[in-house]
């Protein structure tokens, strides 16, 4: 932590490598969020960039009481909500059917030793949740992002969204029934026969 | 089925591990009885679970350096922003400060930023002697002033103290009878007029009229014009009652010197009233003219038959103490005559005043210098232009002075509101921190 505060501190007084760095250790953990959030590639790394821009014009304003990761988490929320609502005027969410997210980079860490039918059916499940998800509101969204797939503590997320526990609790089990209502209408996944072996 | 609901909502937290203890054990035992509620838990948690299964993606490797470079781009002109950000708020809160510092200041004291003071001053201060000069004069006209007095004794060739006239009778009847001769003579209505002049004879026909004039006119050269009154006033026969001359205190001419003004009040006899009057007025430019006419004709009337009878009085007096013989009665005469020529001496005054006044009309001039540009072309006064370049910077400088003081003054009266107004931001600052955050 204590490196990480040296470094929020370099930046602060302009120092742009030191910037660079803390760039380093969240670029992945925002990426992802923006993929998560916006559905694409494209706009993940757009999503980025604004965000760690941002993050750099009004650090100095940061003080370094609250974690620097929550921070940029939030300018990151923001940047990710304005840009949907400005999309939701154009077109809605876009179905990323040519985008198969899956096949970059991709790390298989609990495949080990599965067949190759297996490993297409798990990418089909991800692809179709992730297009579930992308189906959401914005606010559920964020918060399913934030709790199930940043795996994020209720106050954590609380801090991040500028919420209360009580409203962070009520929208995190809101928001999966609403997930769950959308896998299940498009019939992504065979809930029922998982469900028998819970 | 009331109570599914409740447990519903409990559901998500109960995966999350948020349940208490107790909350957990109801729920569970719940589960174990509800069909429906167990199967909904079932799909939440498969919810939750294919969320988790998602993978963290990698980012491009072109992320970083794009984000870099950006950065770079941003941070030139972020630089620049910063420092005009950073002094644009306080700049525009001085300005704002500043500009309601001088409403205020300006609200409490009406005349702070007009400067006009001195000159109206100067005005006042100047208007003042004038007036009095022309109040004295005022109350001449029908008073009489030392001088009148002496050029009304003058006919009866007496002593120039009045008291001394009326002692004199005392000392003429101390000396008994005989000397009615040598008593002054009571002045009688055409004696005065017939001794001055033969042009005045005309007057004491028509009525009596005193005649006054006022004339302000505008001169190039005081001193001169002076003069030229002098000799107008020799020529017809009157005289300089007085005058009275001054330096301007603001204003000067071209060449520097300052300008004189001041009163001149003249008698002059009331025949030649009319064409003095005019031959003033071309001395110089006439600013103000006035003129006026009292016809007292009746109180002079009056007053002569007063006069009248009272020397009657007299003459039948002096009768009676010839054929008195007791001392008694011969104190008794002497203290009526005494009044009665008490009285003859003050009528014959009043009407001597008069006559003063009928004769010589009065009239009041008031004269000013001033530049007169149109005669000619004015060369360069290079003399004196060092000279008023030295005054101008003076001024301005003072001019100056005046200004800071003022805005101090004004600054001082303003504090209140400052600090006020200080206090409202210092609070509206800390609530926009705070909010943030």
């Amino acid at each position: 932590m204590s490196a990480e505060l040296e470094l929020v501190e370099r930046s602060k007084g302009g120092d742009l490598s030191a910037f660079e760095e803390l760039v380093v250790m969240y670029q992945k953990q925002i990426y992802n969020l923006g993929y998560r959030m916006m559905g694409s590639e494209e706009d993940a790394c757009d999503i980025a960039q604004e965000a760690f821009l941002k993050a750099f014009k009004s650090i100095r304003k940061f003080n370094s009481k609250s974690s620097f990761g929550t921070w940029v988490y939030r300018i990151a929320v923001n940047v990710c909500i304005d840009e949907l609502r400005k999309r939701k005027k154009v077109k809605l969410y876009p179905v990323a059917h040519n985008d198969n997210p899956e096949d970059r980079g991709y790390k298989l860490i609990t495949d080990t030793g599965d067949l190759p039918e297996e490993q297409m059916e798990r990418r089909e499940v991800r692809r179709q949740v992730q297009q579930a998800i992308g189906r959401l509101g914005e606010e559920h969204r964020i918060i399913i992002i934030l709790r199930d797939i940043k795996g994020k503590s209720y106050q954590e997320i609380a801090d991040i969204l500028g919420l209360n526990i009580g409203t962070v609790k009520s929208r995190i089990s809101r928001a999966r029934i609403s997930l769950k209502e959308e896998l299940i209408k498009h019939g992504e996944l065979n809930f029922e026969e998982n469900v028998k072996k819970v | 089925m009331e109570e599914c609901k409740d447990f519903r909502e409990q559901l998500s937290l109960y995966i999350d591990g948020m349940l208490d203890g107790k909350e957990s054990r109801l729920l569970e035992e719940h589960i174990k009885a509800c069909e429906d509620c167990r199967r909904e838990l079932g799909l939440l948690r498969e919810t939750v679970q294919s969320c988790r299964n998602l993978e963290e993606k990698e980012p491009p490797e072109y992320l970083c350096p794009m984000i870099s470079s950006a950065l770079r781009r941003t941070r030139k002109g972020t630089a620049a922003s910063h420092i005009r950000k950073k002094w644009l708020k306080p700049g525009l809160v001085s300005v704002a400060a500043v500009l309601l510092l001088a409403i205020a200041a300006k609200g409490i004291i009406p005349g702070l930023f007009t400067g006009y003071r001195t000159a109206q001053d100067m005005a006042a201060t100047d208007a003042a002697p004038a007036e009095e000069m022309y109040n004295l004069a005022g109350s001449e006209e029908f008073g009489f002033s030392s001088e009148q007095k002496k050029r009304g004794m003058e006919y009866d060739g007496q002593a120039d103290d009045a008291a001394g006239i009326l002692s004199e009778p005392e000392m003429q009847s101390g000396r008994e009878m005989g000397t009615a001769e040598e008593m002054p003579p009571a002045p009688e209505p055409g004696n005065l007029t017939a001794e001055t002049g033969d042009n005045l004879l005309t007057a004491q026909d028509s009525r009596k009229i005193i005649r006054n004039a006022e004339l302000s006119i505008e001169v190039e050269d005081f001193n001169r014009q002076y003069d030229a009154i002098q000799r107008m006033v020799d020529e017809t026969g009157g005289y300089i009652e007085s005058s009275n001359s001054y330096v301007r205190k603001y204003g000067s001419a071209e060449d520097g010197r300052d300008f004189t003004e001041g009163h001149v009040v003249i008698r002059i006899p009331s025949s030649e009233f009319t064409n003095c009057l005019e031959g003033i007025s071309t001395l110089g430019k006439v600013t103000n003219r006035s003129t006026d006419g009292s016809d007292i004709t009746l109180q002079y009337m009056d007053t002569e038959v007063r006069l009248k009878s009272m020397q009657i009085q007299q003459e039948r007096l002096l009768e009676i103490m010839e054929k008195a013989t007791l001392v008694e009665d011969i104190l008794n005469i002497e203290n009526e005559l005494n009044r009665v020529r008490t009285e003859i001496e003050s009528y014959g005054t009043q009407l001597r005043g008069w006559d003063n006044l009928v004769q010589y009309s009065t009239i009041r001039i008031f004269m000013t210098e001033v530049d007169d540009k149109d005669t000619q072309v004015t060369a360069l006064q290079m003399g004196s232009l060092w000279d008023r370049m030295k005054r101008g910077i003076i001024r301005t400088t003072n001019a100056i002075m005046d200004m800071v003081e003022m805005i101090i003054v004004g600054i001082g009266y303003a504090l209140p509101v400052a600090i006020l107004l200080g206090a409202g931001l210092l609070v509206w600052w800390r609530i926009k921190r705070k909010n943030t955050q």
